[in-house]
């Protein structure tokens, strides 16, 4: 989450100052951590697949119940 | 006349009188000190070979998630002479001219000055004075004073989540601040024992006789992921030369922060060099009008309702629109038909504000407290804003379509990026956890594991809300967050600053939330 406090007009648009901030970070995560490319959709997605965090499926059902 | 012995005689007599008397005297002195003045006498041998000092463990360590050392109290050398005594003045100059590559000239004129007490050098870590150290015992009249001082190592990286440790060893903002009480040392009196000098020689007794030092704590952050950011913060604000920019990355799934900066920002080993503006961790501590990125949440009432489907049409009346009778709003490009998905896809104004209409404003309302706006997160750093989210008897006819849209609501950045994880876990708003761990003698250990608040989305409005995002960036108005062949999505954000009771056209807050897909690490937000 990126937020640019009085960006010079002309660069005041979120795509222009905010979203290139955005993309710098991903392109040296993307660096930093060797990441291959990735075009699953998300809503192909599985609890698994998504959740490495210490937050366990199994916890957020408990706290449905 | 007295003969030569007689006068002998007498001279023994007098000597022997006088000797006996002074003996007298003294035996009855020491009597008369033994019998009525020993405990007196003792006391004070016992208080002028003694003295107590207040004494203070050193200040608890912070490090990130790895354990790397973020803060640490090390000790800091000054070296002095006294220029009235001898000294070996050619030795000192040499020594120190060529280990800090100073001009002779320079420490020639510090030591013209005849004082008791002339500093050379100061302020110095270990390492940077280790040579002068080792043959302090060779130089004669060189002397040192040692002091604990807080150190940074990544100067200005966490500047703002830190804090800092004032002069008088106390934390001012950031985790220095909130958790002062828990990383200070903990003060004891201590009683040494003191040569006939003065100077002291032992310790005799520590009140406490145990661990004084503070506690560590371990944070979520972690030093690559900062580095990336500030950069990517600092670049950004060189481009667009704007007056600050902040921003945050969070783990959705269990809000772990594990990036959390803003610029300008300052070196807290050097702070009384800045201006007390750079030291607020504006993250946190400034809220502000979030424009279009807050139409997640009113798409997301709009989902959760179950009265609209991404692929119902609504028209957008060509890209000018009248609520009320004074209120007109337009789009940012003329739309006729537009999608549910597309509305968000293309920051629609109109398209959402005619489906905000059908929906009824009290939803908005909820909604947007459901996520958590209005109200402080809870994060254990100190100067947090709630944010601005008016109680629903207070809102106006235009509130709900203003609030929808990003106006008439402030938020600070963690709001919104908690909000983002929650679309990004499956529905669950998580807590956000900047503390990983408290390690520390005595300490009795809390736990510190994630803990999502609630849930505020079902799982399919979740993935419906993702599939919206990517569009936002693989067709709609964030076209220049895109990467080729990498999954991401997020919603762009400009809104009018209010000031001086008007929005203003040449002052904007350019805002964007994203969500990056990685299937190895997790999501960001």
């Amino acid at each position: 989450m990126i937020s640019v406090d009085s960006p010079i007009y002309g660069f005041h648009w979120g795509n222009e100052t905010a979203a290139p901030i955005v993309k710098e970070i991903f392109e040296r995560i993307i660096l930093k951590f060797d990441f291959e490319p990735n075009l699953t959709n998300y809503s192909n997605l599985n609890s698994n697949q998504v959740n490495n965090g210490n937050l366990s499926y199994k916890s957020l059902r408990k706290l449905e119940l | 006349m007295l003969n030569r012995n007689q006068i002998l005689y007498k001279r023994i007599r007098i000597t022997s009188f006088i000797f006996f008397t002074a003996n007298a005297i003294i035996l009855s002195k020491m009597l008369f000190i033994q019998s009525f003045k020993s405990e007196q006498l003792k006391d004070n041998t016992y208080k002028f070979g003694r003295t107590e000092r207040t004494a203070s463990g050193n200040r608890g360590k912070v490090l990130d998630k790895d354990g790397e050392i973020l803060a640490q109290s090390i000790p800091k050398y000054t070296f002095w002479v006294n220029s009235k005594k001898h000294y070996e003045k050619d030795k000192i100059i040499k020594l120190f001219s060529a280990e800090f590559d100073k001009p002779r000239e320079y420490y020639l004129s510090l030591l013209k000055n005849k004082r008791k007490y002339v500093k050379i050098e100061d302020g110095l870590f270990r390492m940077e004075c280790a040579n002068i150290l080792a043959q302090i015992n060779e130089i004669e009249g060189l002397h040192y004073d040692m002091s604990v001082d807080r150190f940074y190592p990544h100067k200005n990286l966490f500047s703002q989540v830190l804090g800092y440790v004032d002069a008088d060893n106390q934390g001012q903002f950031g985790i220095e601040r909130e958790f002062n009480s828990i990383l200070e040392g903990k003060l004891e009196q201590r009683t040494y024992s003191r040569s006939a000098n003065g100077r002291i020689r032992q310790l005799e007794y520590s009140e406490l006789n145990k661990n004084t030092n503070g506690l560590d704590i371990q944070l979520t952050l972690d030093v690559d992921m900062q580095d990336i950011l500030v950069h990517a913060l600092n670049n950004g604000l060189d481009r667009s030369k704007a007056k600050s920019a902040s921003g945050i990355i969070l783990d959705p799934f269990n809000g772990d922060i594990l990036a959390m900066a803003s610029i300008p920002d300052y070196d807290p080993n050097n702070y009384k060099e800045y201006n007390v503006d750079v030291f607020s961790n504006r993250v946190i501590s400034e809220s502000y009008e979030p424009g279009s990125t807050f139409k997640l949440i009113a798409m997301a009432a709009l989902l959760e309702s179950k009265k609209f489907s991404p692929e119902d049409m609504i028209f957008c009346e060509n890209g000018k629109y009248q609520i009320l009778p004074q209120k007109t709003i337009h789009d940012h490009e003329p739309y006729d038909y537009l999608s549910v998905s597309e509305v968000f896809i293309y920051s629609s104004n109109i398209g959402l504000v005619k489906l905000v209409k059908e929906l009824g404003d009290a939803s908005i309302y909820n909604f947007a407290r459901k996520f958590g706006f209005g109200i402080q997160t809870g994060i254990p750093l100190p100067s947090e804003s709630s944010g601005l989210l008016r109680q629903y008897n207070q809102w106006s006819r235009l509130s709900g379509f203003s609030i929808s849209m990003g106006q008439e609501i402030a938020v600070n950045t963690l709001q919104l990026g908690l909000a983002y994880s929650a679309v990004a876990n499956g529905g669950y708003l998580p807590a956000p956890r900047i503390i990983k761990n408290i390690y520390g003698e005595g300490y009795d250990m809390n736990d510190f594991s994630p803990i999502p608040i609630r849930r505020v989305i079902s799982k399919n409005t979740s993935k419906i809300l993702l599939d919206m995002m990517e569009g936002v960036v693989t067709q709609g108005t964030a076209s220049k967050a895109g990467i080729p062949g990498y999954k991401i999505g997020g919603k762009t954000g400009t809104a009018e600053k209010f000031i001086e009771g008007r929005y203003s056209s040449k002052f904007f807050i350019s805002s964007f939330a994203s969500i990056f897909l990685l299937m190895t690490l997790g999501m960001f937000v």
